[in-house]
C-alpha cells in the first residue's frame, strides 16, 4: 500500500516537475536555476540563444560564467543576501547589468529573482532579459537629445531635472553637473518660480505636446542671474518610470532683437514717407501761393499802367517783393528741415550757457529782449551744430512772436534722465493756446496770417525733428493766456547716438 | 427757421476766409471792375470766421469764399464746425484753393461745398470766379436765417 502510495506521490511529483521544466522552457527569456552554491541547475533554450552556450556546457557549471570577470567576485557576496532574505525581486537595483556570451562578449541584462523550494532546498530561479535594443534606444534618444540644436531638459512629475543636452549647459552657463537632480526652477527667473508648480501639474493632468506659455512673454535665467526672451516647447515622454516632461528651449533674443530692429526701421519708413507725402502736399500749396502772388500783382502793375492809374504801383512792387523775400525763406527752411538730423559738423566741447549767449546776441534782438540763463546749466561735450539750430529756433520763436515791446527769455536745464538733459526755453509772450499746440509742429503751420507775421512755419518743426533725431522729445507748456515753454531732451552723451542718426 | 427772399439778390453778401492779402485784394479789384457792389466781409482763417458768424458780423445772405490752407483752423475744419453747427449748417460755401490733392476736393465736396475751384484756374484775377459767383446768386435761391 505505501509503495502504491509513494508510487502514486512520486509519479504526480514527476509531473509537476515536468510541467515546471515545460513552463520554464516555454519563458520567453533566458531561465537559469541555480542552487545555494551558485551550481546551474537548470537552463531554458532561450538560455542557450542568448549566451551562446549548449545546455550541457552549463548544466552543474557556475552561474559565474554567466557574468563578465569584473563581477564575479561580488556574486558570491550578493547571492548569499539573497538567500538569506528570500523574496522574489530584480537583481541589481539601479546598477547597470551585463551577462557573458561564450565568446567573450557583454550585453546589459535585467534580471529577476524568484525563490523556488525544491526536494533539494531552495534554488534561485532568475529570468534573463536581453536588454540591448531597449538600451540602445535609450542611447539613440540621448543622442537625438544631445544632437538637437536647441537646449533639451527632461524634468519628472517632481520638476526635477533628469537629463539636459551640451546646448543647455551653453545656453544658461551651467554645468551638467550643477543641474542633474536640480528643480528646473533654477532655469527660471525668480518671479515666476513660484507659478512653475501650478502650471506644471496643468501640462501633467492634460498631456499633449504644446509650447509653454501661449501668449506670454517667457524668460530663461542663467547662471550668471541675467535673463534672456525663450521660446520653449513641451513634450510628455512616457519612460519605464513614469512619465517625464522634455521641454525643448530656443534662446529668442536675436529674433527679438532682429524683430525690434524692423520695427524701428519700419516706424522710421512711416516717418519718412510721412514726411514726404506733407512735403509734396506743402510744396503744391505754400511755395506754390507765393507764386501765384507775384503771377498776379504783376498783372495788376500791367492793368494799372494801361489805364494811367500809378498810385497804387510802389505798394503793388513792394508786395511783390515781399512774396519773394517769402518764397526764398520757405526754400531756405525747407532745405534746412530735409538736412536736419544729418550730421552736421562734429562734436565739441560748449558750456551751454555761454553758447546761448552768443546765438541770442547773433539774432539782433530787439531793445527790451532779454536772455537770462540759468547758472547751473552743463558743459558738455556735443554735437554743437544741431543743439545751436534747436536754439536759434527758439530764440527767434520767442522774439518773433511777442506781443510786447519788451520780453524776458529764460533758459533752464535740468537732468530729465541717466541719458537725457531736458533743456527749457520760457518767454512771457502770448502763449499757444492748447488746442493750437499739436498744430505748431507740423511743416508750414503758423498760427498767424504770413501777412501779418512773415515766417515760413518751420520753426518748430524743425526743431522737433532735430531733437527726435538724437532720441529726444518736445514738449509746450503754455495755458495760451501768457508764456510759452518750449521743453526739449538732449542726449547728455551724443556719441551713441551719431551712428543712429546716420544710418537715415 | 429759414424763409426765402425773392428780392435779396442784389444784397448778397461775399464772405471771403483767406490768409492771404493778395486774395483779398484780388476780389476786390474783380468787383470794381464789374461795377458790383456787394458787401466784402474777410476773415484771415478758420477760427476768426466762425467767430464772425457766430457774432452775427456777417449780413445775409451771403456766400462763403473758403480758401483752404490756413492758420489756427483751415478749411476743411472750419466746413467742419460749419457743419454740425445748426444756425450754420445751410451755408453756401465755395472753395477757393491751390490744392490739387484729390483728398482735399473729396473732403470738401463731402462738406457739401456748393463748388471747389482751383485758384490756378482763374485765369489773370478773379473776374471769372467773380462772374460765376455773380449768375450763382442771381439764379439761385440763397437761404436767409431770419434773426
Amino acid at each position: 500500500m505505501s509503495d502504491d502510495v509513494g508510487d502514486i506521490e512520486r509519479a504526480n511529483l514527476q509531473r509537476a516537475n515536468l510541467r515546471f521544466r515545460q513552463v520554464v522552457e516555454a519563458a520567453p527569456n533566458a531561465m537559469v536555476m541555480v542552487d545555494k552554491a551558485g551550481l546551474i541547475e537548470m537552463v531554458n533554450t532561450q538560455a542557450e540563444i542568448i549566451f551562446g552556450y549548449s545546455r550541457v556546457e552549463l548544466l552543474g557549471q557556475s552561474i559565474d560564467i554567466l557574468l563578465p570577470e569584473r563581477f564575479r567576485h561580488q556574486h558570491p557576496h550578493h547571492r548569499s543576501s539573497f538567500f538569506s532574505d528570500l523574496s522574489p525581486r530584480s537583481m541589481g537595483a539601479g546598477r547597470d547589468l551585463f551577462g557573458r556570451r561564450k565568446d567573450g562578449s557583454e550585453f546589459p541584462v535585467e534580471v529577476g529573482l524568484n525563490p523556488i523550494e525544491t526536494e533539494d532546498g531552495i534554488k534561485v530561479l532568475s529570468a534573463i532579459t536581453d536588454i540591448s535594443a531597449r538600451k540602445r534606444m535609450e542611447e539613440r534618444f540621448r543622442q537625438v537629445v544631445e544632437a538637437a540644436p536647441n537646449a533639451m531638459v527632461m524634468v519628472d512629475k517632481a520638476g526635477l531635472i533628469e537629463m539636459v543636452n551640451t546646448q543647455t549647459e551653453i545656453i544658461f552657463g551651467y554645468s551638467r553637473d550643477e543641474l542633474l537632480g536640480q528643480s528646473v526652477d533654477r532655469l527660471l527667473p525668480e518671479r515666476f518660480r513660484h507659478q512653475h508648480p501650478h502650471h506644471r501639474a496643468s501640462f501633467f493632468s492634460d498631456l499633449h505636446p504644446r509650447s509653454m506659455g501661449a501668449g506670454r512673454d517667457l524668460f530663461g535665467r542663467r547662471k550668471d542671474g541675467s535673463e534672456f526672451p525663450v521660446e520653449v516647447g513641451l513634450n510628455p515622454i512616457e519612460t519605464e518610470d513614469g512619465i517625464k516632461v522634455l521641454s525643448a528651449i530656443t534662446d529668442i533674443s536675436a529674433r527679438v532683437k532682429a524683430s525690434e530692429r524692423l520695427a524701428e526701421h519700419r516706424d522710421e519708413l512711416e516717418r519718412s514717407n510721412k514726411e514726404l507725402a506733407t512735403f509734396a502736399y506743402v510744396a503744391s500749396h505754400d511755395l506754390k501761393s507765393p507764386l501765384r502772388g507775384i503771377f498776379q500783382i504783376s498783372h495788376w502793375i500791367e492793368e494799372d499802367l494801361n489805364n494811367g492809374e500809378t498810385q497804387a504801383i510802389p505798394g503793388h512792387m513792394n508786395m511783390l517783393r515781399g512774396r519773394l523775400r517769402r518764397m526764398e525763406n520757405l526754400l531756405d527752411d525747407l532745405l534746412a528741415y530735409s538736412r536736419a538730423g544729418r550730421l552736421e559738423g562734429g562734436i565739441s566741447q560748449i558750456e551751454l550757457g555761454r553758447l546761448a549767449k552768443s546765438i541770442f546776441e547773433m539774432q539782433a534782438p530787439p531793445d527790451g529782449f532779454i536772455l537770462e540763463v540759468a547758472d547751473d546749466l552743463p558743459a558738455f561735450s556735443t554735437l554743437a551744430t544741431p543743439l545751436e539750430q534747436v536754439l536759434r529756433n527758439l530764440f527767434t520763436n520767442a522774439i518773433k512772436h511777442h506781443d510786447r515791446t519788451a520780453g524776458l527769455i529764460k533758459l533752464s536745464g535740468s537732468l530729465a534722465n541717466k541719458d537725457y538733459y531736458e533743456f527749457s526755453v520760457s518767454d512771457d509772450g502770448p502763449g499757444i493756446p492748447p488746442e493750437y499746440q499739436e498744430r505748431v509742429y507740423v511743416m508750414f503751420q503758423t498760427l498767424r496770417p504770413r501777412d501779418e507775421v512773415e515766417g515760413s512755419g518751420m520753426g518748430l518743426a524743425l526743431v522737433k525733428k532735430i531733437v527726435e533725431t538724437y532720441g529726444g522729445k518736445t514738449s509746450i507748456v503754455s495755458d495760451g493766456k501768457r508764456g510759452t515753454s518750449i521743453r526739449f531732451t538732449w542726449p547728455i552723451k551724443i556719441e551713441g547716438r551719431i551712428s543712429i542718426a546716420n544710418t537715415e | 427757421m429759414q424763409t426765402l427772399n425773392k428780392q435779396n439778390y442784389k444784397e448778397v453778401t461775399l464772405f471771403i476766409v483767406d490768409d492771404d492779402d493778395i486774395d483779398a485784394i484780388a476780389l476786390e479789384r474783380a468787383l470794381r471792375k464789374l461795377r458790383l457792389l456787394n458787401t466784402v466781409y474777410r476773415a484771415h482763417d478758420g477760427q476768426e470766421a466762425l467767430d464772425m458768424l457766430r457774432s452775427g458780423a456777417v449780413p445775409s445772405p451771403f456766400i462763403i469764399l473758403l480758401d483752404l490752407n490756413m492758420p489756427r483752423m483751415n478749411g476743411l475744419e472750419f466746413l467742419q464746425a460749419l457743419r454740425v453747427d445748426s444756425a450754420l449748417t445751410h451755408v453756401v460755401v465755395f472753395v477757393l484753393t491751390t490744392s490739387k490733392s484729390d483728398e482735399d476736393l473729396v473732403a470738401a465736396y463731402r462738406k457739401h461745398v456748393a463748388g471747389y475751384v482751383l485758384k490756378q484756374h482763374m485765369d489773370r484775377d478773379f473776374l471769372e470766379v467773380i462772374s460765376l459767383i455773380e449768375h450763382y446768386w442771381r439764379l439761385v435761391e440763397l437761404p436767409v436765417t431770419k434773426e
